[in-house]
């Protein structure tokens, strides 16, 4: 696939792609509208030709893991998400799809780099090999940084389950 | 959904294989043999996104700085031939472009009407056309386009009946459906048109599902969709 030649051909061959991806995220079809249009608009006057679908992708990931991370936003969308029709979730963590409830939760324990390799993983539905190529780092640290993210849901259930954590 | 029978295929492969017209071959195998992603991917090429028009780039400042002695008189010659288009498009009865739709209903031809309860209600439709999703500006059809539904309100909870008026007969393409406001929402399934007529595709809007003692019907919110 050739990446494209302006912002606007871009806009019109991979919007829809990443509005889905967005939404895969948000669990709102009108927030992920906007998550990518605001992309866009912001990579109008600094657009390069090397801007191809996994950098966009890639894009909107960290621009979703922001709206997650805003705790105004973040309630809305949890209360949207409680009306939407739960996720595929082809791929699971521990058989859990995550979910947007899921992801905010580990948003205030995980670092960028790693809820980046959730997304690809658990959202994505990438294999460690395809993240490790998508994001330019070692299948090692891939598996290192899944291996993190799994400790931090068990500490997670822990402290749910655990008379003084949350509910 | 059934569980995907090996390493599922990533969303972004399913959507380069959707965009490359199907050439990989160990995607093509993965697909005929599991269900789970297929139907991931008849999902991806089933789904049809609304999206709101790009501002235009800004043109770069020094060719602006050079062009600009004859930009002017330019630009008036541009409007004073548009006017006279207009002016001769309008009054030359024969004109293709100035016949009225004789074969449609009198409904008032208003995208945007004002509903009891809900506000202004603005209609739009999308038109998907071998893989390239236009809205706002596309007003024309061809065998083949799948059109959407979309709405535009303030926040409420809408009620709406859309309706395809071809030539005296209507048709409702999509069911009647309940959708929480907001900016170009969707309505849930498309539909394509034929006939080779101008076609109105209309919406009728409430704050709610009409019973049988509801009031009159408000004005309905339509679009004329003309053939190629």
């Amino acid at each position: 696939m050739e990446p494209a030649s302006d912002p606007q051909a871009a806009y019109r061959a991979y919007g829809p792609a990443l509005v889905r991806k967005a939404e895969r995220i948000l669990r709102s079809r009108e927030d992920a509208v906007d998550v990518v249009h605001a992309l866009f608009v912001d990579l109008i006057p600094r657009w390069s030709r090397a801007v191809d679908l996994p950098y966009l992708y890639r894009a909107v990931t960290n621009r979703c893991l922001n709206v997650v991370r805003d705790r105004g936003t973040r309630a809305r969308l949890l209360e949207r998400e409680r009306a939407a029709a739960a996720p595929a979730g082809r791929v699971r963590l521990d058989d859990e799809i995550v979910g947007l409830g899921l992801l905010a939760a580990l948003a205030e324990r995980l670092d960028a780099g790693h809820l980046e390799v959730l997304v690809c993983r658990f959202v994505d539905d990438m294999t460690q090999e395809e993240i490790a190529a998508h994001l330019s780092l070692s299948r090692k640290t891939i598996g290192k940084r899944l291996d993190r993210i799994r400790e931090e849901v068990i500490a997670l259930r822990g402290a749910e389950g655990s008379p003084g954590g949350p509910t | 959904m059934t569980a995907c029978i090996g390493e599922p295929i990533s969303w972004l492969r399913l959507e380069r294989h959707a965009q490359d017209g199907g050439v990989d071959a160990a995607i093509c195998d993965h697909l005929a043999a599991c269900a789970a992603c297929a139907r991931c991917l008849d999902e991806i090429r089933g789904d049809l996104v609304a999206l709101p028009p790009l501002p235009a780039p800004p043109a770069a400042a020094p060719a602006r700085r050079q062009l600009r002695w004859w930009l002017a008189p330019a630009m008036t010659c541009a409007a004073a031939a548009a006017v006279a288009l207009v002016v001769w498009r309008g009054g030359a009865p024969g004109a293709p472009g100035a016949r009225e739709l004789p074969d449609l209903p009198v409904l008032p031809e208003r995208e945007a009407v004002s509903i009891k309860g809900i506000g202004e209600v603005v209609l739009g439709v999308v038109r998907e056309r071998a893989s390239t999703v236009r809205d706002d500006d596309a007003r024309t059809y061809a065998p083949g386009d799948r059109w959407k539904v979309t709405i535009t309100c303030p926040p409420a909870t809408a009620w709406i009946d859309v309706t395809v008026h071809d030539a005296g007969q209507i048709d409702r393409p999509l069911p009647p459906a309940r959708v929480g406001c907001g900016n170009r929402v969707a309505l849930p399934g498309a539909f394509s048109l034929s006939g080779g007529r101008p076609i109105r595709v209309c919406a009728r809007v409430r704050a709610d599902v009409p019973g049988p003692d509801a009031p009159a019907a408000p004005p309905d919110a339509c679009v004329t969709l003309r053939p190629e």
